[in-house]
Formats: C-alpha cells, sequence, structure tokens
C-alpha cells in the first residue's frame, strides 16, 4: 500500500527509539512520535497545544532552555544532559539534542528536540554500588579498608579533604563515598576539573559573574560555589589550578567569601572542600606553583590513594565488578573470565591503574561472542606483557625473538591477521612469514 | 532574531529582552495581536507605561475580548503570579499613579471589574487621561465575560 507523505513522515517518526518532539514557535508542542508517549507515559492528544514547559516541566525549560540556547547561538545542541518529568511525577533523566526549524526566509519557525531515556544506567549504578564494598569503591585490601574506615571516622566533619594518588586509582569515587556518608549528603554536590578551564574561565566558573564582566559574558551567571551552598564541591586536579586562583580559593576557605567576576558586592556560602591530585603535591609547592597555605587549608584529611600495582589482591574482584557492570550496560550474557586471562590481568603493571584495568574490560567484552573472557580477548598491550614468556624458556627469550614476536603481531592485528597484508607491510612473503608464525607460536 | 526566541524570553519572564525581539517582529507578523498582548505585559513589567498603553489601547479598539479572554494556562499568562506584587506595593508607595495604571492593565487579562476600578482610580491624575477616559468607555460598553 503506498502511503501518503504525511503518514510517512509519521510512520518514520514513531519507528525511532529515541523520543522526539516539535514545538511551533510560541514553544507548544505540535507533534510527538511514540517514542516519547513511551518515555513520558503521556499520549499526544493530552500534550498537542499545550506549552512544552507544562508537559516537561524541566528546571531547563525555566532557566536553560535548549531552544532558546539554539536561537541566541544559531547552533544545534547536542547530547546535553537533563530531566523530563513523567506523567506519575517520576523523574527521567534523559540525554537531548535540540534544533530550531526554519522557512523559507530562514526565520525560525519552529524546534525539534529529541532524547533519550537514560534511566537504565541509573538502575544499572545502583544495582552495582549494592555489589561494592564502599559506597561505590572495590577493595579488600588492607590499604582500601584503612582509607573506608577514615572515611568513616570523618563523617560528622566539615574538614577539607586532599585526596592523592595517581590518575585512574578512583579519586572521585572515593570523594563520592565522602559525600555519600557525610552530613551534607542531601545538600548540592558539585564537581569541577580544575584542569578543563583555562585560567579566565576557571574564576567565572567558580566564582560566577555579571553581565559584561567579559566579552562572552552576555548574562549574570552563579558560580559553583553558590551552586554548592550548605553542601560540597569536588575540585578534581586541585594542582592545575592558577595561583592568583588558589589565593581566591584560600579566602573561600578560611572565611567563606568571595565576589562573583566583575562584581564588588561579597557574597557568602557555606561550602565543604574536597579536593583532589595524582600530581606530587610536595614538589610542586617546592617549585612554586602550589600555595603552601592552600595546602595546610586542604590537607586537614589526607586521604592517599595506592596504585593498583600495590594491591593487587583486589584485580579480581574489580574484574568481576566490570564483567557485572559491563554485562548490564551491553545486555551480553558474559560472566566468566578464564585462568590464564586473570593471570594476565593480575601480574600485568596497571599503569593507568583501575581506569586501564575497567578499559580492558570493556574492551574484552566488545570482542568476546561467547559467555567467558580468554585472554586472546584482552587488549593487545596486556597480552604482550605475557604472551612471550609464557611460551619461551628463559634460554630461548633473546631480545631479537621477542622483538620479533612483538613486531609480528603488531602488524597481523593492524590487519585483522590478513596474511598477506601483513606480510606486504613486513617486506616478505607470505610463506616466510608463516613460517615464522610457526617458529613463534604466534597464533591468533 | 526571531519572534521565537522573544517568545522564549517571554515564558521565561525576561520581559526586557523580549521587548525587543517582539517589537522588532510586530511589523511583519501574520499575528499582531498575540505580540501586542505580550508587550503590554512587558512594557508594565519594565515600567514604560505609555508604551504599554499605547499597544493595549489598540488591543481594546480592535476587541476588548482579545484580552478579556485570556487564559491563564492555555495562553501562559503571567497576571496572576504578578499582579499581587504590583498590589502589595500599593500600599507603600507614595506615587502610585503608574500603578493604578498598570494594575488596570494587567487585570484586563483576568478580571475585568477590577481592571475598570483601578482605570477609573487612575483617570483623575493620569497624564494619559484621552486614552484611559477611551479605554473605559469601551470596556464599560463591553458584555461582561464569565472566566
Amino acid at each position: 500500500m503506498k502511503l501518503l507523505d504525511k503518514n510517512l513522515t509519521k510512520v518514520i517518526l514513531d519507528s525511532l527509539g529515541e523520543g522526539l518532539f516539535t514545538v511551533d514557535k510560541d514553544f507548544r508542542v505540535n507533534s510527538m512520535n511514540r517514542a516519547a508517549e513511551e518515555i513520558l507515559g503521556l499520549h499526544k492528544s493530552e500534550v498537542i497545544g499545550d506549552f512544552c514547559k507544562n508537559i516537561f516541566k524541566t528546571k531547563r525549560c525555566f532557566a536553560e532552555c535548549p531552544l532558546e540556547g539554539v536561537l541566541e547561538k544559531g547552533e544545534n545542541i547536542y547530547d546535553i544532559e537533563s530531566e523530563f518529568c513523567h506523567q506519575s511525577g517520576k523523574k527521567i533523566p534523559v540525554r537531548l539534542n535540540a534544533a530550531v526549524l526554519k522557512n523559507e526566509d530562514k526565520q525560525p519557525i519552529g524546534g525539534v528536540i529529541s532524547f533519550r531515556d537514560m534511566s537504565y544506567l541509573e538502575k544499572i549504578q545502583k544495582n552495582l554500588i549494592g555489589s561494592t564494598n564502599f559506597y561505590g569503591v572495590i577493595g579488600q585490601h588492607k590499604s582500601m579498608i584503612d582509607i573506608y574506615s577514615l572515611i568513616e571516622e570523618v563523617a560528622e566533619s566539615d574538614s577539607s579533604v586532599l585526596i592523592v594518588g595517581e590518575s585512574g586509582t578512583g579519586k572521585e569515587m572515593i570523594a563520592n563515598a565522602i559525600q555519600e556518608i557525610s552530613k551534607r549528603k542531601s545538600e548540592p554536590y558539585i564537581k569541577i576539573n580544575c584542569s578543563v578551564f583555562p585560567p579566565t574561565i576557571l574564576a567565572s566558573e567558580l566564582f560566577g559573574h555579571v553581565k559584561g564582566a567579559f566579552t562572552d559574558a552576555v548574562k549574570d551567571r552563579i558560580g559553583r560555589f553558590e551552586l554548592a551552598d550548605k553542601g560540597t564541591i569536588f575540585l578534581d586536579e586541585i594542582a592545575e589550578m592558577p595561583l592568583q586562583m588558589q589565593v581566591q580559593l584560600l579566602r573561600v576557605l578560611q572565611e567563606g567569601t568571595f565576589e562573583r567576576v566583575g562584581e564588588s558586592i561579597t557574597r557568602k556560602v557555606d561550602v565543604r572542600v574536597l579536593a583532589a591530585t595524582n600530581k606530587n603535591i610536595q614538589k610542586e609547592m617546592e617549585e612554586g606553583r602550589f600555595r603552601e597555605d592552600l595546602f595546610y587549608r586542604l590537607n586537614v584529611i589526607p586521604i592517599n590513594i595506592p596504585p593498583l600495582r600495590k594491591h593487587r589482591s583486589d584485580i579480581p574482584h574489580l574484574v568481576q565488578h566490570f564483567i557485572n557492570k559491563y554485562s548490564l550496560i551491553s545486555s551480553k550474557e558474559i560472566n566468566e573470565i578464564d585462568d590464564e586471562a586473570m593471570d594476565l590481568l593480575a601480574s600485568y603493571s596497571w599503569p593507568g591503574n583501575i581506569r586501564e584495568l575497567e578499559n580492558a574490560i570493556e574492551y574484552a567484552f566488545a570482542r568476546t561472542k561467547d559467555t567467558i573472557i580468554h585472554a586472546s580477548k584482552l587488549p593487545p598491550n596486556i597480552r604482550m606483557h605475557m604472551d612471550y614468556s609464557d611460551r619461551y624458556t628463559q634460554e630461548e627469550t633473546t631480545s631479537t625473538k621477542v622483538d620479533e614476536y612483538r613486531r609480528l603481531r603488531q602488524v597481523l592485528e593492524k590487519h585483522h591477521w590478513n596474511r598477506s597484508k601483513a606480510a606486504a607491510e613486513l617486506n616478505m612473503g607470505r610463506t616466510t612469514l608463516w613460517r615464522k608464525m610457526k617458529a613463534l607460536d604466534l597464533d591468533k | 532574531m526571531s519572534e521565537m526566541l522573544g517568545n522564549r524570553y517571554f515564558i521565561a519572564r525576561q520581559y526586557e529582552k523580549a521587548i525587543s525581539l517582539l517589537e522588532e517582529a510586530l511589523p511583519n507578523s501574520s499575528t499582531p495581536e498575540k505580540i501586542k498582548k505580550k508587550l503590554v505585559i512587558c512594557f508594565v513589567q519594565v515600567g514604560k507605561i505609555e508604551r504599554a498603553l499605547l499597544h493595549f489601547h489598540d488591543l481594546i479598539r480592535k476587541d476588548p475580548k482579545i484580552i478579556i479572554n485570556t487564559d491563564p494556562y492555555h495562553d501562559d499568562c503571567p497576571c496572576y503570579e504578578i499582579i499581587p506584587s504590583w498590589e502589595n506595593n500599593l500600599d507603600n508607595e507614595e506615587h502610585s499613579q503608574d500603578y493604578y495604571e498598570s494594575l488596570g492593565m494587567l487585570y484586563l487579562y483576568c478580571n475585568k471589574e477590577k481592571s475598570i476600578q483601578y482605570l477609573e482610580k487612575a483617570l483623575p491624575d493620569t497624564k494619559f487621561k484621552t486614552v484611559i477616559s477611551s479605554i473605559l468607555k469601551i470596556l464599560n460598553e463591553t458584555v461582561p465575560v464569565k472566566h
């Protein structure tokens, strides 16, 4: 049956997994697809003609409407976090895109919002946190147990905490755990990575600005400290903070006062500060990049997270946790890892710590087709770390052989084990490559 | 710049920002009454009474029901939200002349009788006697509308 154009569009829109609705230039909803109806628990007949703010009831509807952003900047918006309100009153976390629809004269005549329901991620997170050792943190090694004890001991305190640890050790997870058991747990919890923003923008992010304070300051904006009032702020990569801003931060810590950029009014906040760094802070102070007085203000409760290589006994627990996580996310029924793969993971040095371990499991998930992760599915750098020493005795492990084994493996993987292409790159015949692979016991 | 962005600022109750965009859209709009209804509220809120009265008078002359039939929910009319603060200030203000005119205009979006009361209070001392007299004359001739 031939479909009319209008019906065809409806069929296409209703077949999408993403929710989608459009508004006219008055911001009244004029269409909505089936996925949007299902996500929001509404029927389109209840919403068509009503203002979108009355239906979606998100904070963004009043302060940061995505379509307003598109109209002001002339650029579509992609993948921003928001929250819609289900008909039952339940909040639904979503990620949305926004675009403006224009007529032939390029005048805006409406807008389109598409969105994905992210509730499943929250469910996964809740399930996973329930199976962790300490509010989302995994680890049963004594060094980790000592950290949990310290966090519990200082739960009632408002003192600053400085979390130090190599990159990927889980500093943010520790900060989350501190917040979760603190007396401020129901208050705002604001996070900011100090290394992400250039110095001028960082000041505005932390303390806010007034309209006209700098070129792009088109309206007043509240800073993260004000947003965190009565709650907690987590300043990640604190050692990257410029010296001038360290002075301002010290003042907030000592007096709880600051000024917005471009304004002389002194504002007061009550914020608990958690800070983290992967730098050697002593060295940073010696070299004049970090203020000693700020360090002592922050370091009231110091927490040192050990690198993963110092608590290897936690690797099996972490591996199982990540297997559970990715089996939920990917819907693959993978629930085990074989002994050889676990041995590889347990003996690897993990310079990228827990983050690198998680990435390794995610990689293995992507490559695994059955229910068990085998060693061959782990990332090449981890396999190469062990492969050769596993297969050859000490006498045989000459550096030449090791190098040759690694080089052949790299090229073969690059060409997805296509021997003709690999041989061409290695500048050798296909038969020679095959012979070498056999001699080195090199196999996919 | 666009009428749509002006509408958005109106929804967000950013009246000052809405004014320039809505005024710019007015000459080419196919629905000028809708824009003027918003402009009246915007101008009242930023204290530009003469500009508000100009659009208000235009609408009344065309058809008072354009304003009287306003539905607070379906037209996203903010008058129910903003009138209480205007009335609270009425007691504290020494020179409340503008307040009578403002409340007279705002009230027509939700209560015709109260609108007439405030406009009549404004009449003795207003700078816009002719306009307000004309508005009152039309409003008094308009058939009452049940809200």
